[in-house]
């Protein structure tokens, strides 16, 4: 039952950091409104896209952290922060807008950048957070013992 | 106020709801993320549906920001298709990503044009 509580809790604050980013009207320097949300959304996307190659592969790893804590943090806020249903309006939106040009660009990028962005923040797990976080839990094993 | 205690609202409720179901639709079909890909598709046809709707700002905000924004999710469909091509699966994880765009876009537009 715990775990519901956590992702909604993670899935809340998920949602709102989402509308906060997706608010801000000047992080691209688009005169265009529909293309500074459409870039806004992506780098939603593409940041939580990193966080869950990161944490994924660290939570496999690390027994420290209970799981519903874990559901809560990827499943919940990771998994609200990012779109999928705002990202397919987007695409819409510039083909009504007929940015074709754009709406290739968008939606390629998305993709791509997506996959890689989760191939990076597995690596950075992989080859360095995971080493040293499972070394400074094995030294605090020592001094505890 | 308002505004973020409905989007607050929203996200619990969108993420518990894509939670439960997608473990349900994981029991069924294991080798591929067909929970995900259901979850994605039909939060599209939704937010079409929302969209086609003319609500009030603070209604679309509950339903699509909040509800939907947070049902659906980039991110895992992000992950799963990097799983296949971790594994190898190099056709899987292209068909993956080919349907669930090419359905969740037909199905988003079937939910503004109903």
């Amino acid at each position: 039952m715990k775990k519901y509580y956590l992702i909604a809790a993670g899935g809340a604050v998920g949602a709102l950091l989402r509308f906060q980013i997706k608010s801000i009207p000047d992080l691209f320097n688009s005169p265009d409104q529909l293309i500074n949300i459409s870039l806004n959304i992506l780098l939603i996307n593409i940041i939580g896209s990193f966080f869950l190659g990161l944490l994924n592969t660290l939570f496999s790893q690390t027994e420290e952290i209970s799981d519903d804590l874990k559901l809560g943090i990827t499943t919940g806020l990771i998994g609200a922060f990012t779109t999928f249903s705002t990202f397919c309006k987007e695409n819409f939106m510039l083909i009504n807008a007929g940015y074709f040009s754009f709406f290739i660009f968008y939606l390629f990028a998305s993709l791509l950048l997506g996959i890689l962005f989760v191939y990076i923040g597995h690596l950075l797990a992989h080859y360095f957070a995971y080493p040293l976080l499972g070394n400074l839990l094995k030294r605090s094993d020592i001094e505890r013992s | 106020m308002l505004e973020i205690i409905l989007l607050l609202t929203g996200g619990a409720l969108g993420s518990v709801t894509r939670y439960s179901l997608g473990k349900k639709l994981s029991t069924i079909q294991k080798t591929l993320p067909i929970g995900t890909f259901l979850i994605n598709i039909t939060g599209a046809f939704l937010l079409g549906l929302v969209n086609n709707l003319n609500f009030s700002d603070i209604t679309y905000i509950f339903l699509a920001e909040g509800f939907l924004g947070a049902y659906t999710t980039f991110s895992t469909f992000m992950y799963e298709d990097f799983i296949f091509l971790k594994d190898n699966k190099v056709l899987s994880a292209f068909l993956y990503v080919f349907m669930t765009i090419i359905l969740s876009f037909i199905f988003f537009y079937l939910g503004n044009n109903l």
